[in-house]
C-alpha cells in the first residue's frame, strides 16, 4: 500500500513538472510574439514614416514630368534634329514576288 | 493523501487553464475587439491625425509601359491655434504670415475666440513650412499632419479621372474614374494587426460574421500622357481662333477599344474646389449631338454591306429631294447629275446619302444602326453614359430616314459615334472603348482588361471598301487634295451640322455650327482613330475649314510618336 502511494505521488510530481515546463514554455513563446508585435509595429511606424516622407515628393516629381513632357512638341523635335517621318522619310523598297521566304508559286 | 494529491493537481491545472484563459481573452480584446483603437493610437505616435486619408492610384500609361501617376496622395500639415493660449494674436500673425500665406482679418477674428482650444488657420502646408512653424516654437500653434487626393497632371483628362470629394460625410470618388472604380480605389481605414493572434481572430470573426473583403487596387488606364497633352494643346488652339461652347477630342486604339486620349474644353482642375458643377461632367461621353455628314459613312457602308451599292454605282443627282413639303438638299443646293458613291462621301451629299438608305431600305437600315449600338450605351469604363437618340428611326416617317441618313435628326454621343466608326476600320467588329488597361490589386494579384470584339457587324470587304473611298476623300477631296501623304494612307471625313435652336421653339439655327470629323490611320491596319468634336464655333461654317489642320498635325504626332511604318 505504502509502495503504491509513493509511486502515485512521484507519478503525480513528474505531472506537476510537466505542466510547469509547460507553462513556462508557453509564457515564453507568448513573450516571443509580443516582442515579435512590437518589433513589426517599430518597424511598421518606421516605413510608415518613410512613405510619409517620400510620397509628397513622388508627387511633385510626376507633376514636374508630366509638365515637361507637355513641352515636347514636332516643334522642339526639330530643333534638336529630329526628322520627322511623314515628310522626311527614305525607302528602301521590295519587290514583293522576290521575297526570299515567299512560297507562292513553288511547287512542292 | 491520495485525494488531496489530486485536488491540488487539479486546482494547478485549472488555475493555469484560467490563467491561460484570460490571457488569450486579453489578447483577442486588445488586438480586434479593441485594434482599431489601439491601432489609431500607434498611428497616432507617428502622424498625430487619427483618420489619415487613404486611397489607390489612377495612372497614365506610356507607350513603352511605364506608369505615371494622374490621382494619387499628397502629405502635408493643416495649421491651427489654441486662441486660449494664444497671447499676442497680432505678433503671431506676423510671424506665421512671413511662413504662410494668411488673411489677417480671418486669423485676428478666429485668434479672439479664447473660449474655442483649435481654430484652423491654413491647409496643406508643406513639410518644409511645417518645419519653419515648429522652429518658432510659438505657444498655442498646432501642427497636424494631413493627407489629401493630389492630381499631379493637374486639368490634363480632368473630365476622365474625375475627383474626390464628400458625399454626405464620406470622402468618395465623384465623377470620372474616381467615380467608376471607387470600390477598388477606396481604403478601409486600416488596422494595423500585425502578430500571429490578431491575424487569426480576425479571420475567424471574418468567417463568422461572413465579412466579404473587396479587392482594394490602383488602376492602370490606357491613357497615354504625351498624347493626351499634345491632343490638349490642339484643342487650346482651335479654342484660342474659333472660341466654340466646347471642344473634345478621342482617340481610340479602333482594334482594342483602348482610349489613347480623351479631351474636352472647358475643362477643370480636380485638385481645386468646385464651383462650375456644368465643368465636372464628360460631354464625350455624357452628351449627344446631331453629328451631321460624319454619319454618312455609315449610311454607305450599310448600303455597300447590303450589296445595294458600289463606290462606282451612280445615281442621278438633282441638288435636292422632297418628301412631302420637307426640302432637302445638298449644302449648296446644286445638281451634280449623273454622279457615283464615291463623290458622295467626297463632296459629301446630302442625296446621296438618302440614295443610299433608300436602296437599303428603312428596316434594314434602321437596323444597320441599331447594330452599331448607337442607340444604346457602349459600355465604356465612365458614369453617366448617355444614350443615343434615335428616336425618329422609330416614326416611320420618310422623311425621318432622309434626315438620318446624313445626320440631322438623331442624336449620338461622341464615344458611341466614335465605336461606329471603328467599326468600319477595324474589319466589321464592334468593340467596348475602355479606358482601364488594369487593375493592380493590392494583394499582388493584377487584373488585365481583356479587349473584346463583341461581335461582327459588317464584312471585312464592306471595311475595306469604305476604308478605300475614306482614303479617297482624304487625297482628293480633303482641302481639294492638299493633305494628303504620300507614304501614309489615312482615312477621313468631316462633318458639319446646324445646331439645334432650343430657343426658338424647334428648328436649326442658320449660323450656328457642330463640326466633327473623324478619321484612322494607317488605313491598311488603322492603329489609330481620332474624333475631333468643336460646338459652335465663331464666324466659320465649314468643319473642313476648322478641324483638317489639328486632325492632320494629331496624326502626323501619332505616326512620328509612335514610329508607324509607312503603308504606301
Amino acid at each position: 500500500m505504502k509502495k503504491y502511494q509513493t509511486q502515485t505521488i512521484e507519478t503525480r510530481h513528474y505531472q506537476l513538472l510537466g505542466l510547469i515546463f509547460a507553462s513556462i514554455f508557453l509564457f515564453g513563446l507568448y513573450l516571443i510574439f509580443i516582442g515579435r508585435v512590437v518589433t513589426i509595429t517599430v518597424a511598421r511606424q518606421e516605413a510608415l514614416k518613410m512613405i510619409t516622407n517620400l510620397e509628397p515628393a513622388i508627387a511633385l516629381q510626376e507633376s514636374k514630368y508630366l509638365a515637361l513632357i507637355s513641352a515636347i512638341d514636332p516643334e522642339l523635335a526639330k530643333t534638336k534634329g529630329f526628322l520627322p517621318a511623314t515628310e522626311e522619310v527614305i525607302f528602301a523598297s521590295l519587290v514583293r514576288e522576290n521575297l526570299a521566304l515567299s512560297s507562292k508559286n513553288n511547287e512542292i | 493523501m491520495r485525494s488531496n494529491a489530486v485536488w491540488r493537481l487539479r486546482l494547478v491545472a485549472l488555475l493555469m487553464f484560467f490563467g491561460g484563459l484570460s490571457l488569450l481573452t486579453k489578447l483577442f480584446f486588445v488586438t480586434v475587439v479593441r485594434g482599431e483603437y489601439y491601432a489609431d493610437e500607434a498611428t497616432l505616435q507617428v502622424t498625430g491625425d487619427k483618420s489619415l486619408f487613404n486611397r489607390g492610384s489612377i495612372f497614365f500609361s506610356e507607350k513603352n509601359g511605364n506608369l505615371v501617376s494622374v490621382a494619387t496622395l499628397q502629405n502635408g500639415y493643416t495649421l491651427a491655434i489654441n486662441p486660449s493660449l494664444t497671447a499676442e494674436p497680432e505678433e503671431l500673425f506676423e510671424k506665421l504670415a512671413s511662413l504662410v500665406t494668411l488673411d489677417k482679418d480671418i486669423f485676428l477674428k478666429r485668434a479672439s475666440k479664447k473660449n474655442d482650444p483649435y481654430e484652423e488657420i491654413a491647409t496643406r502646408l508643406t513639410e518644409e513650412q511645417a518645419q519653419a512653424i515648429k522652429n518658432l516654437k510659438e505657444v498655442g500653434v498646432i501642427l497636424i499632419p494631413t493627407r489629401w487626393r493630389f492630381y499631379p497632371a493637374g486639368e490634363r483628362a480632368a473630365q476622365v479621372v474625375g475627383f474626390v470629394g464628400y458625399e454626405k460625410d464620406e470622402l468618395t470618388g465623384l465623377y470620372g474614374l474616381e467615380q467608376q472604380y471607387n470600390t477598388v480605389l477606396k481604403r478601409r481605414p486600416a488596422l494595423s494587426f500585425s502578430d500571429f493572434f490578431a491575424e487569426l481572430f480576425n479571420g475567424v470573426t471574418q468567417g463568422w460574421l461572413g465579412g466579404t473583403v473587396e479587392g482594394e487596387g490602383d488602376i492602370v488606364t490606357t491613357i497615354e500622357p504625351s498624347v493626351e497633352s499634345f491632343v490638349e494643346g490642339e484643342l487650346k488652339i482651335l479654342n484660342e481662333i474659333w472660341h466654340p461652347k466646347q471642344l473634345g477630342a478621342i482617340i481610340m486604339d479602333p482594334q482594342t477599344g483602348a482610349i489613347k486620349a480623351m479631351a474636352s474644353l472647358p475643362t477643370f482642375d480636380p485638385g481645386a474646389k468646385q464651383t462650375d458643377l456644368s465643368l465636372l461632367k464628360n460631354p464625350l461621353v455624357e452628351n449627344v449631338y446631331e453629328m451631321g455628314s460624319v454619319v454618312k459613312p455609315l449610311t454607305i457602308a450599310a448600303a455597300i454591306d447590303d450589296g445595294v451599292i458600289t463606290p462606282e454605282s451612280t445615281y442621278n443627282d438633282k441638288g435636292f429631294l422632297m418628301f412631302e413639303d420637307k426640302r432637302i438638299g445638298n449644302y449648296d443646293g446644286v445638281g451634280r447629275g449623273e454622279i457615283n458613291f464615291q463623290q458622295v462621301l467626297n463632296q459629301s451629299l446630302n442625296t446621296g446619302a438618302v440614295e443610299a438608305m433608300q436602296r437599303l431600305g428603312a428596316v434594314k437600315f434602321q437596323n444597320y444602326f441599331y447594330a452599331h449600338g448607337l442607340e444604346n450605351k457602349t459600355g465604356i469604363d465612365l458614369p453617366n453614359e448617355a444614350k443615343g437618340l434615335l428616336g425618329n428611326l422609330e416614326s416611320g416617317r420618310a422623311v425621318e430616314f432622309a434626315t438620318a441618313s446624313f445626320g440631322q435628326g438623331i442624336a449620338l454621343s461622341p464615344i458611341a459615334i466614335t465605336r461606329a466608326f471603328a467599326v468600319l476600320a477595324n474589319g466589321g467588329y464592334l468593340v467596348t472603348p475602355h479606358l482601364a488597361q488594369k487593375i493592380n490589386y493590392d494583394s499582388q494579384i493584377s487584373e488585365n482588361v481583356e479587349p473584346s470584339r463583341d461581335r461582327q457587324i459588317l464584312k471585312n470587304e464592306t471595311s475595306e471598301t469604305i476604308t478605300k473611298m475614306l482614303v479617297e476623300v482624304v487625297d482628293s477631296s480633303l482641302q481639294n487634295g492638299k493633305v494628303k501623304n504620300e507614304h501614309y494612307s489615312v482615312a477621313a471625313k468631316t462633318g458639319t451640322a446646324q445646331l439645334v435652336d432650343n430657343e426658338g421653339g424647334g428648328g436649326y439655327y442658320k449660323d450656328r455650327f457642330l463640326h466633327s470629323f473623324f478619321g484612322y490611320f494607317p488605313a491598311s491596319k488603322p492603329q489609330f482613330l481620332v474624333f475631333l468634336l468643336m460646338v459652335d464655333p465663331k464666324n466659320v461654317t465649314y468643319a473642313s475649314q476648322t478641324l483638317t489642320d489639328p486632325f492632320i498635325k494629331i496624326s502626323k504626332f501619332l505616326i512620328n510618336y509612335y514610329q508607324i511604318p509607312p503603308d504606301r
